[in-house]
């Protein structure tokens, strides 16, 4: 079940992206379908995604994928007149339904206050130079990552097992501080401490551990094997999600419970091919008997 | 009857001169001489899948 | 442009296909395999693990047969207290059963950890 969400939040959780370009006027140094690529890969908020529908699934609007059901129409219109380069960014991109716009423009508007706003410019898409101009129509539609990475609402996903650390308090009482000490540091992140009164060697963060076997290692070589066992808990799992911004990371997670949950009531056996097995074993019945 | 082919606008590639040319024309900027020259960009919208 | 298949059609199932057809084992009594169409390992092998953890289930395995044949086939063997049919259907509401567990107990969680402007 850990490597399905892990596969759904990567490549079947929906968000929105742009999927089709018109363009109008475009007198930039990069070529049309160039400008549309870099359009398609903008993140954009997503949390209309999962009631939305599928353009290819869609019947308010015959197949063009056009209407307010499945799509986001987005305007784009700059032209440079001065001798200072103007940058064409994402926060140039006019959305028909303000649920949907780049996420860096919905998260520069939730952070007025305190805010450096010439820190962030948005997205770069072309540069203009004086007498450029770029002119366009973008429409936006709900996808999977399965289809185009774009689509993608998770930027990494890992998960591990939960470490059961288990310390041989008899064996580590046996050791000198300076042991101890020496045992602690031999982890490369920071999973053991020493409490400094009792000098009690404690485990401060079981999650830091890497499974990288250095601190068995250690006590082996320090004489001591069996100080401390560690294992993997095989029904408890620790996930990393990196979200790109389109959805919540804690949101992409519900999603892929919910994503996971319609596939299985999809691959559920329909009543017809029920019905005909039920006809096909009374009929097996027959032959057997007979 | 054929409609009469429309005369096509063309920029020269050395001074950037506008020049208009109907088929069976020299290929030649009429400012500067230049013989190479570029067809302008289309006026209709273009679609693209951004993918 | 190429010869590639369109990217969808690894996912959208063909009109008029079943999404899963059973076909019972000739030989074997209480065997037989589940060919489910657009699916992979995702479904292929949550189902899988869900089955090993009936005991009426013998066997239990799946295989994606290509890369670019978009379906799985499910193989079931159980002992005669159930059937492949039945072990498959208990599985899927097992799982389902769990991931709704699952989903109201993160549900919860995240509830109580929210803070302002998080992401």
């Amino acid at each position: 079940m850990a490597n399905a969400l892990r596969r759904i939040m990567l490549s079947e959780v929906p968000t929105i992206a742009i999927d089709l370009v018109e363009i109008e006027v475009n007198s930039t140094v990069l070529n049309d379908e160039f400008i549309a690529h870099r359009l398609g890969l903008i993140p954009l908020v997503s949390d209309r995604a999962m009631d939305m529908r599928f353009s290819r699934d869609c019947d308010a609007c015959d197949g063009d994928g056009q209407c307010v059901h499945c799509s986001v129409e987005f305007q784009l219109s700059v032209r440079c007149d001065e001798d200072q380069t103007v940058d064409v960014t994402s926060a140039d991109l006019i959305s028909s339904d303000p649920m949907v716009v780049p996420v860096d423009v919905a998260l520069a508007a939730a952070r007025t206050e305190g805010f450096d706003s010439a820190e962030n410019k948005g997205i770069i898409i072309v540069k203009l130079r004086r007498g450029q101009e770029l002119r366009l129509r973008a429409i936006a539609r709900k996808g999977i990552g399965k289809d185009h990475a774009k689509w993608s609402p998770a930027a990494t996903v890992t998960y591990m097992y939960e470490p059961d650390i288990y310390i041989n308090e008899d064996m580590m009482g046996s050791l000198t501080l300076e042991e101890k000490i020496s045992w602690v540091e031999s982890s490369p992140t920071k999973v053991f401490d020493i409490d400094p009164d009792t000098h009690q060697v404690k485990v401060v963060d079981a999650e830091a551990y890497t499974y990288d076997d250095e601190v068995i290692k250690k006590a082996e070589a320090m004489g001591k094997p069996g100080l401390v066992e560690i294992t993997g808990r095989e029904d408890s799992f620790i996930f990393t999600v990196e979200s790109t911004g389109a959805v919540k990371a804690s949101q992409i997670v519900i999603n892929a419970i919910e994503v996971l949950k319609q596939k299985l009531d999809a691959v559920r056996l329909s009543e017809d091919t029920v019905e005909a097995d039920e006809q096909f074993g009374e009929l097996g019945a027959h032959m057997r008997g007979g | 009857m054929d409609a009469q082919p429309e005369p096509v606008s063309y920029i020269c590639g050395d001074c950037g001169m506008e020049n208009t040319l109907k088929p069976g024309d020299v290929i030649q900027c009429r400012e500067c001489g230049y013989r190479i020259l570029y067809k302008k960009r289309t006026r209709r919208i273009v679609q693209y899948e951004a993918r | 442009m190429t010869n590639a298949p369109q990217r969808y059609e690894r996912f959208v199932l063909p009109e008029g296909t079943k999404k899963v057809s059973y076909e019972r084992d000739t030989k074997i009594i209480n065997a037989a395999s589940f060919v489910i169409e657009r699916e992979d390992h995702t479904v292929g092998n949550v189902v899988r693990m869900q089955l090993h953890r009936d005991a009426n289930v013998l066997f239990a395995g799946y295989k994606l047969p290509h890369p670019l044949q978009y379906k799985i086939i499910v193989r079931i063997h159980t002992t005669s207290q159930s059937s492949p049919m039945q072990a498959y259907n208990q599985a899927i509401n097992d799982l389902d059963k769990e991931l709704n567990h699952l989903k109201s107990a993160f549900e919860a969680q995240v509830e109580m950890m929210k803070q302002p402007g998080d992401y």
